[in-house]
């Protein structure tokens, strides 16, 4: 049975490594056939937030790729919602969702990591 | 890695307590070898290190051991009575090392994770357990040679049989080369690849600071 | 498993508790998921304020949740904190609820002694150890998150 794994990312974009270090952490999972959750988590769910085109490269468009292979993405709604950030704000296929949603993740995976701080 | 036995024993050891503790050091030792069996003093061989404590003790307390005579093996499973020496190798079996990683991702200096690191890197390999550190972003900077606060610790954990790997993009990202780091850290040219199957598939558990 | 014959004059051992105890000859299980607290005080008030609402969703499904406190965390299990006057939610009705609903909270030592916290600067209910017992949580968890 394939193997799954779950990030929590807590950090935002550009403010440090951790936002990159995590898409790209799930990214290569995601290559090497593993099922991979994202977990967007306090300021993390500001990474969402970055959706246009950019010239240099950004963790929005790896974040876009992440979801187009198939890495599942979801933001937590109350930490969204505290920071006023709406549907329309963030790249489309993340849903905003209760924290249950990270448990039953927690539940079913093999392994978890956080990029924190 | 040695298998950590600590036998609890009343003072003075009763008939139980010198039973328990001759059936231990059958194991340790194999069969038909003279000992003396109510010495307190502890005994290290190639594969074992047998450790005597009195019951009650900080020791007993820390293990969570309520009665003697008792075992307590790699500091994770505990056993009561006069166990045989078969269900003492059952127990050892039982208590294997684990495989532990420990990713590092933040300068030395600033906070206490590197130092948390270390000494649970230092406890983890005295209870027999297996132990990597992968030192990604900012963390390669933990493997710098002449740093006071990590350089002894992290050369004793290499040479206690730690792994240390570090992600070269990462160095080469904070102007380091290999020569700058201490002796015995390997250097990861795929440091996602290799992190995702040290993750997923290596490392029985796995701490991030 | 030992009997009261086994044992001499000179040991006391209480067999019919220990005969008692489910799986004495096995490793206990350990957490469920392990938080590994690292910030504390209400300067960074969102890591320990996020960690333990993870905790109490754990806990509220019948798992079980230990969180350690290390580094600056070991501000967060301080007692009598009272933030209304800088307006931000108090950490002990959330530490008070995780311990309620069967949570561990465990301090590093270390962390505490260097910051000149005692046992008594903790809120009741906070256990203290050292790095070892932190390495036997390590090895028995399921899932660790780091904040």
């Amino acid at each position: 049975m394939t193997k799954t794994l779950t990030l929590l990312l807590h950090r935002g974009p550009y403010e440090s490594e951790y936002a990159d270090l995590a898409v790209n952490f799930a990214l290569k999972a995601k290559e090497k056939g593993y099922n991979v959750n994202l977990w967007l988590y306090g300021d993390g769910v500001w990474t969402s937030h970055v959706k246009r085109q950019k010239d240099y490269p950004n963790v929005g468009e790896r974040l876009r790729k992440a979801l187009k292979e198939g890495v599942n993405v979801k933001i937590c709604a109350r930490c969204a919602e505290a920071r006023d950030l709406v549907k329309g704000d963030i790249i489309e296929g993340i849903p905003m969702v209760g924290l249950f949603d990270f448990t039953d993740w927690l539940e079913e995976s093999d392994k978890v990591l956080t990029f924190m701080r | 890695m040695k298998t950590l036995i600590e036998v609890f024993r009343n003072t003075p050891p009763g008939k139980a307590c010198l039973t328990l503790t001759k059936n231990v050091l059958d194991v340790v030792y194999g069969e038909n070898i003279d000992y003396e069996i109510d010495k307190k003093t502890d005994i290290t061989t190639k594969d074992f290190e047998v450790q005597m404590h009195p019951f009650p003790s900080r020791t007993a307390e820390e293990r969570g051991i309520e009665g003697a005579p008792s075992i307590c093996i790699n500091r994770k499973l505990k056993a009561y009575g006069v166990i045989s020496p078969e269900e003492i190798k059952d127990l050892i079996e039982k208590a294997k090392p684990i495989k532990i990683g420990i990713i590092i991702t933040k300068t030395p200096n600033t906070n206490e994770d590197v130092e948390n690191v270390l000494a649970i890197g230092e406890e983890a390999l005295k209870a027999g357990n297996q132990v990597e550190l992968f030192l990604l972003s900012d963390g390669v900077w933990v493997g710098k040679k002449g740093n006071v606060l990590t350089e002894k610790r992290l050369l004793n954990l290499i040479n206690n049989g730690c792994k240390v790997k570090a992600s070269r993009r990462h160095m080469k990202a904070c102007g380091l080369n290999k020569e700058k780091l201490v002796e015995g850290i390997n250097i990861s040219d795929e440091p996602y690849d290799e992190l995702v199957d040290l993750v997923m598939e290596k490392w029985e558990k796995v701490v991030i600071f | 498993m030992a009997t009261p014959e086994d044992c001499g004059d000179t040991c006391l051992i209480d067999t019919k508790k220990l005969l008692e105890k489910k799986g004495a000859v096995s490793a206990e299980t350990g957490s469920d998921l392990l938080i590994l607290l690292t910030e504390g005080t209400y300067g960074t008030f969102d890591g320990p304020f996020n960690a333990i609402q993870i905790g109490n969703a754990v806990l509220a499904l019948e798992k079980n949740a230990t969180i350690v406190l290390l580094d600056e965390g070991a501000y967060f299990g301080v007692k009598n904190q009272d933030p209304s006057e800088i307006e931000l939610l108090n950490n002990t009705d959330y530490i008070q609820d995780f311990l309620d609903l069967g949570g561990r909270i465990l301090a590093l030592e270390p962390s505490l002694k260097k910051r000149g916290l005692l046992d008594d600067d903790l809120i009741e209910g906070i256990k203290l150890i050292d790095h070892s017992q932190l390495v036997q949580e390590i090895e028995k968890h399921k899932a660790s998150l780091t904040f």
